[in-house]
């Protein structure tokens, strides 16, 4: 049954004819259900068939990627984000098309691309050119409008009047440079020039855009004035250090208003070309931008086919793997394969055959989204090993009832459970948004073991009568002051104000509280004595009927893997052991509560002791009940024998059966026992109920090759185990020591380990006594005083910030703290106290080909 | 509504929800606290000699608290309204 055991697997070899191939295995991937090994391990991935192809496929997810970045870029362009997946393979002449269009498009938006920056380039140096010209007519003005004369308004750079006419006539060089190197460019050029030039500047006032980077820049515009050839080349060169760019600029004004003239109309129209640019930009990227999601899927789904092709083997005429497939699903496969093969045009049917292997099957468990997150925290600690009892399904509930029983309490219960039901109405929106946030995914996934949680919680809640610190009285108290003790109240002096309410008196009807705590506990001194006595022996309670479940799970697996030694050499003097032993202490628990009540409750014997008494043989001052202490002594007995039954038992007959392999035509040997679980890979011949061991030798044998012909016998077992009790092949060595050993541990593992175990359960007391203590002191320390005040003039001021305050701190301390806290440790006693009876857990998981899960996780390859 | 925006998506959804809360809350106390629960019985704020202890005025002490919680829930009342308002107008996702 696949619920409680993971699925059968069988290992097929897959012919694929060349044409259909690519076809046939899109449609695996579609339906993911088949694992494929890699038939060329030793290959270099570079020496494979399709790496042109591969390749091919991760040029396109590069210009993919090139046109994403343009269009993100664009911020007012929207991607669409849900894509609904058609469930369709692509066409192997796709990748074709597809690469063709990719390639237009990237080379559309390059070339857009270099065009716009070279227009940009040209509007940067027009606008320069106009900045230049418009501030070059100032200095020229200043300079008293004679050009050549000497600029007399300025006394520090004088210039010989007028001596020689032609040496006096100024060269003039103006240009744009970045405004913070101004500063040095005027140093050197009065270090250089020696200060015989003379250097007037002015800011452009609004930042110019570098067309390459995109940044904007602050820059100025700069006009030297300088005499003689020479000092104008070293001026032009600084220049050029600086990388400043120089602009033509004419002396005469009339010539520079025409230049201006000229330069407005160029940028005006070069202003309109970069519009449009940008337009038709905008316009393609637009478009793809609808279909970018769509290409991407198609990419990665092409992609991921032509790998899985390079784990073919491949020769002329076919192509050739093994796979593991569930056996439940071969008609599926068979039919997908046929879709395949007729959408590929060929006629050829492609073929599966199946192998036999001895190797451990992956595990597969079959989940749904209620499910699957139950299996993960338990694939976490390890996987099921192949057809082992999986303990999911009791996981399901046995996992919510503890942290339950760790958490009780109404309200937070029905926060959790809320929050839970939020996430699951939503799931749909929640799932298409496809959030990045992993602790919000982590919780996500977790939903339904959240909302469980939740409502075991409330449940729980009830029956500790437990709602944020608060009782509920429902059914009316059970306990009553009885009348002469209310007479005498009114005499008490201060010191005590508490009174004891004998049970003969106060208790009503002797009948209890109908469901749960009573609510009078609440205001109780005393309630802690009760409740963490009751907590503590629930705990024993629960603790030791898991381990029981546990060691039961482990008797299924025996019989399933038909290893009846396990189940008489382990199961049974485990069983004998804890429940006689522990099974005996939650026996005097359940016996105590009921034999003993307040009229004899001074004479009750204290359970420690008495547990304590019959490890030590001495006979007990109180009985619980007549002719306990023989009873002890022979529960006492039988579990002493156990331990050297647990011990001795397997190795010696695993030690005869391998001297006397011709006396081994027992019937135990005809269902072909194994030995103890070595190395845990379980052979897997035709089906799994012939097993094998490895590293055992004896006379387990192996099925012959020729009878594997057909797959799925299941009625061959019995027969084929008959004959050949003979020829067992002993190549593997039978070393009694290491089984010795090995059975040694495991004997010491259960016993100490029931010890420690069922102490380890102590903790579901431990936890719930914290969490209650928490939310009360939370309450009397926060809540408390906020209600403190009878009048409304200071009480509403300060009521509505404490109630948000207690809320918060509820949310983080007690929610979350203590829910992660119970959540951790319930999880712990699964995996160590309840596993470790029947789990080996040492399977691999299913990882089939699955476009579903190439799609959500493109980046892994 | 016109209400501008004054703290992230986060925050609102967050202070909306303290807010329904006190909204749901708050009055459920106060009916408790009207009807002289006995689980609140040390909260009340009634502190005398039990020689001077009268059940009438630790009745109206609870009556008084109650008055108090109801209050406070017109209060949460106006915060979750304010708040789901912020909420409403960012339009965003509350998805992280």
């Amino acid at each position: 049954m696949a619920l409680f055991r993971c699925e059968e697997m069988a290992l097929y070899q897959l012919f694929l004819q060349s044409e259909a191939a690519y076809n046939c295995v899109g449609e695996m991937g579609e339906i993911g259900l088949v694992q494929f090994r890699d038939m060329n391990p030793d290959v270099n991935a570079f020496q494979r068939k399709f790496v042109n192809e591969v390749r091919r496929c991760e040029e396109m997810e590069r210009k993919l990627r090139f046109i994403e970045k343009e269009v993100k870029k664009e911020a007012h362009i929207n991607i669409p984000n849900n894509v609904p997946d058609l469930k369709q393979v692509p066409a192997a002449r796709e990748m074709n098309e597809l690469d063709n269009q990719l390639e237009k498009l990237e080379n559309e938006l390059r070339e857009l691309l270099s065009n716009q920056e070279q227009l940009q380039k040209n509007f940067l140096e027009l606008t320069e050119l106009k900045q230049v010209l418009l501030r070059t007519s100032i200095f020229f003005q200043e300079g008293g409008g004679h050009f050549g004369a000497p600029g007399g308004t300025d006394p520090e750079y004088q210039i010989a009047p007028s001596e020689d006419p032609g040496a006096s006539k100024l060269g003039v060089v103006a240009g744009v440079i970045k405004r913070e190197l101004l500063g040095a460019f005027e140093r050197v050029l009065w270090r250089v020039c020696r200060g015989n030039v003379f250097l007037k500047h002015a800011d452009i006032e609004e930042p110019l855009t570098d067309p390459t980077t995109g940044d904007s820049l602050l820059k100025c515009v700069f006009i030297v004035f300088f005499q003689g050839e020479q000092l104008g080349n070293r001026v032009k060169k600084i220049c050029e250090g600086f990388r400043a760019t120089l602009y033509p600029c004419p002396e005469q004004t009339a010539e520079r208003r025409e230049m201006l003239k000229g330069v407005e109309a160029r940028i005006a129209d070069l202003q309109v070309v970069l519009d449009q640019t940008l337009s038709h930009r905008t316009r393609v990227l637009e478009s793809a931008a609808a279909n970018l999601p769509l290409w991407f899927v198609k990419v990665r789904k092409i992609k991921s086919i032509y790998h899985t092709l390079n784990l073919f083997q491949v020769s002329q005429k076919y192509l050739q793997v093994q796979c593991w497939i569930p056996i439940t699903d071969i008609p599926k496969i068979q039919a997908a394969l046929d879709k395949g093969t007729s959408d590929a045009g060929s006629s050829v049917p492609s073929v599966l055959s199946q192998v036999p292997t001895k190797e451990q099957p992956p595990t597969f468990n079959r989940t749904n989204k209620f499910t699957e997150g139950f299996q993960t925290i338990i694939d976490a600690y390890g996987v099921s090993s192949y057809r082992e009892m999986n303990p999911m399904p009791f996981t399901v509930i046995t996992f919510p009832f503890l942290f339950a029983v760790m958490f009780g309490d109404c309200g937070h219960g029905l926060i959790m459970a809320l929050f839970a039901g939020l996430l699951i109405w939503k799931e749909k929106d929640i799932i298409a948004a496809k959030s990045k946030n992993e602790i919000f995914m982590m919780f996500f996934g977790g939903r339904y073991l959240i909302f469980l949680m939740g409502v075991f919680s409330i449940y729980t809640g009830i029956l500790y009568n437990d709602l944020f610190s608060k009782s509920m009285n429902i059914f009316g108290s059970q306990w009553a002051i009885p009348q002469d003790v209310a007479k005498t109240l009114a005499g008490y002096s201060d010191n005590t104000d508490t009174v004891e309410l004998d049970p003969k008196d106060s208790f009503k009807d002797k009948a209890p509280y109908p469901f749960g705590l009573d609510p009078i506990w609440q205001v109780a001194d005393n309630k802690l004595d009760f409740l963490n006595s009751f907590k503590m022996k629930l705990s024993v309670i629960l603790g030791v009927m898991h381990m029981l479940f546990g060691v039961v799970l482990s008797l299924l697996n025996h019989t399933y893997f038909r290893k009846p030694l396990n189940v008489i050499a382990e199961f049974i003097p485990q069983v004998l052991f804890l429940g006689g032993l522990f099974g005996y202490l939650v026996f005097m628990i359940i016996y105590k509560w009921f034999a003993f009540d307040y009229t004899n409750s001074a004479s009750a014997p204290q359970l420690l002791i008495t547990f304590t008494d019959m490890f030590m043989l001495s006979a007990p001052d109180d009985e619980l009940y007549s002719g306990q202490y023989t009873v002890q002594v022979i529960i006492l007995l039988v579990g002493v024998a156990c331990v050297p039954w647990m011990l001795f038992v397997k190795p010696t007959v695993l030690y005869m059966r391998h001297r006397n392999p011709a006396a081994g035509l027992t019937f135990k040997n005809l269902n072909n026992l194994a030995g103890d679980d070595g190395e845990g890979t379980e052979g897997l011949i035709s089906n799994d109920e012939l097993d094998r061991e490895n590293g055992i030798g004896g006379d387990d044998h192996v099925i012959s090759p020729d009878t594997h012909g057909a797959h799925s016998s299941n009625g061959n077992a019995p027969g084929a185990g008959g004959h050949g009790g003979g020829h067992g092949d002993d190549d593997e060595e039978f070393d009694f020591g290491q089984i010795m050993i090995l059975q040694a541990i495991h004997t010491i593992e259960f016993c100490l380990g029931c010890i420690s175990h069922t102490a380890s359960y102590l903790r579901l007391w431990a936890l719930s006594l914290a969490h209650a203590e928490l939310s009360e002191v939370l309450w009397s320390m926060v809540m408390s005083i906020g209600l403190s005040y009878d009048s409304v003039f200071p009480g509403i001021l300060i009521l509505p910030p404490i109630f948000a305050a207690w809320a918060v701190l509820t949310l983080a301390i007690l929610l979350l703290m203590e829910g992660l806290s119970a959540f951790l440790h319930a999880l712990r006693l699964h995996w160590v106290e309840f596993q470790s009876k029947f789990y080996h857990g040492e399977g691999h998981l299913f990882t089939p080909f699955s476009f579903k899960h190439i799609v959500e996780n493109p980046l892994e390859d | 509504m016109a209400v501008p925006v004054f703290c992230s998506p986060f925050t609102s959804f967050f202070c909306a929800f303290i807010g329904l809360w006190g909204l749901i809350m708050c009055p459920i106390m106060g009916a408790f606290y009207y009807s002289h629960a006995i689980t609140f019985v040390e909260d009340v704020p009634y502190d005398v000699e039990p020689s001077d202890f009268s059940k009438d005025d630790l009745e109206s002490t609870y009556e008084k608290v109650a008055i108090n919680l109801f209050i406070s829930t017109g209060v949460y009342f106006v915060c979750f309204m304010l708040c789901l308002c912020q909420f409403i107008n960012r339009k965003t996702s509350l998805i992280p």
